[in-house]
């Protein structure tokens, strides 16, 4: 054998090593995470249940159903669209560790694409997991990427053409869930997904719906209630209760012609009156520095901060930060006003909610106390 | 049909590389070919 043949040899050995380890970290992702649904649960089910085509892909995920037993308005409440933005799937989680309904009922899907949650987002250098101290101990969660993985949907086309509008977007957001409704059955994977969701919303006569979210702090539309015109009311109702607990949200009225988005499509395509709620995430945002675990939860970055105190900063920036607990606790507190609001316009449907943590609770309390 | 033809493009390449790393003879060559290996073992697995 040849010198060089020794030297190939050992460095494909080396390399080897460095492959398995690598795939080791990679197919970490792929085990679910640990959820303890309230006792107050009354079946798990799966979104496929709604649309067979994508049982057993990457794209079916569990939906945790809380029935009172007595008649009311069925609430749907979906974290984890964009996995990425871990206040909407913590919020969830928090939900459906703690809720008890006693009038109507309320689904929960703390993760709605389930294949974003198995891969990150390419040169971001996000952490993969992130872990709270929760009750029974340490609750390790993935943070995943803000679309599909490119193993459930490939390749992406240079430009997206939303069905069926026609609407014409970056090809990323082709494996963007929130960009894919209402879908349609023999669509791309993401469109399937989507497909499945409004299928699931028409068939369970949902009445209310929310989609939570989060986005980089430079966003205008953090700290906001996305409502569809046809539930105005509501969402205003809402945000005026939210305003009086001393909590600022901006309410934005859906646009018309921007396409593919559950506050949109679901308002459009079914009986449903959506809502989507978004928390500012440090960890989206460009400026964020050093991305890691900390910055997740404690939604603090030096270099917000000193973009902010140089005067270069142009948008409403807390240099306290935003910490995890903070994210969660207003989208549970806008869970909560948004039903009470419903249930004054709409009092022979009402849905009666209870246990779950307050804002002021959350902050004082931490998440981990109400994770089981 | 498309992620075979992708499994079948991804797998000519990684043996071509694997050729070429047996009839380089500098060991740096060598070690950016490995380096280059990496991605396309792990794309065939379905891995990353």
């Amino acid at each position: 054998m040849q010198k060089h043949h020794i030297t190939a040899i050992i460095i494909l050995m080396v390399f080897g090593v460095m492959g398995a380890l690598a795939a080791s970290d990679f197919l970490a992702l792929m085990k679910p995470d640990v959820l303890h649904p309230a006792a107050t649960l009354t079946r798990t089910g799966w979104l496929s249940e709604y649309f067979d085509t994508i049982k057993d892909t990457g794209g079916d995920t569990r939906i945790y159903y809380f029935d009172s037993g007595e008649p009311g308005a069925t609430v749907l409440l979906l974290g984890g669209t964009h996995p990425n933005e871990p206040a909407a799937f913590v919020a969830a989680t928090v939900v459906l560790e703690n809720i008890k309904v006693t009038r109507g009922r309320v689904l929960v899907m703390p993760q709605a694409c389930a294949s974003g949650f198995t891969c990150t987002d390419p040169f971001e250098a996000y952490p993969q997991f992130y872990t709270i101290e929760g009750k029974s101990g340490p609750r390790k969660f993935r943070f995943g990427s803000r679309v599909s993985s490119p193993l459930d949907q490939w390749p992406d086309p240079l430009v997206y053409s939303h069905y069926p509008s026609g609407q014409q977007l970056s090809g990323f957001e082709t494996r963007n869930l929130n960009r894919s409704y209402p879908g349609r059955p023999d669509g791309t994977f993401s469109e399937q997904v989507a497909y499945a969701i409004v299928q699931l919303i028409k068939q369970e006569n949902v009445d209310v719906a929310f989609d939570l979210h989060e986005a980089a702090p430079e966003i205008p539309i953090i700290n906001a209630i996305v409502y569809h015109e046809k539930c105005e009311e509501v969402a205003l109702s809402a945000v005026l209760n939210l305003e009086m607990e001393g909590m600022r949200y901006s309410p934005e009225l859906s646009p018309a012609n921007f396409h593919g988005l559950s506050h949109r499509e679901w308002g459009d395509n079914t009986q449903v009156l959506p809502f989507l709620m978004e928390t500012s995430n440090i960890i989206q945002g460009r400026l964020r520095g050093r991305t890691n675990v900390a910055l997740i939860l404690e939604g603090n970055s030096i270099r917000y901060r000193e973009a902010l105190e140089s005067g270069a900063l142009r948008i409403d920036y807390d240099p306290n930060g935003q910490p995890l607990e903070m994210r969660v606790g207003r989208h549970i507190q806008g869970f909560i006003e948004i039903l009470n609001a419903y249930n004054e316009y709409y009092e022979d449907n009402m849905v009666l909610i209870g246990n779950l943590p307050t804002y002021p609770e959350i902050m004082e309390k931490g998440i981990g106390h109400y994770l089981n | 049909m498309l992620y075979w033809i992708y499994v079948l493009i991804t797998v000519f390449l990684t043996v071509l590389i694997v050729m070429e790393l047996f009839t380089e003879k500098n060991w740096k060559q060598q070690i950016a070919l490995a380096m280059l290996l990496l991605p396309f073992v792990l794309r065939i697995l379905q891995i990353k």
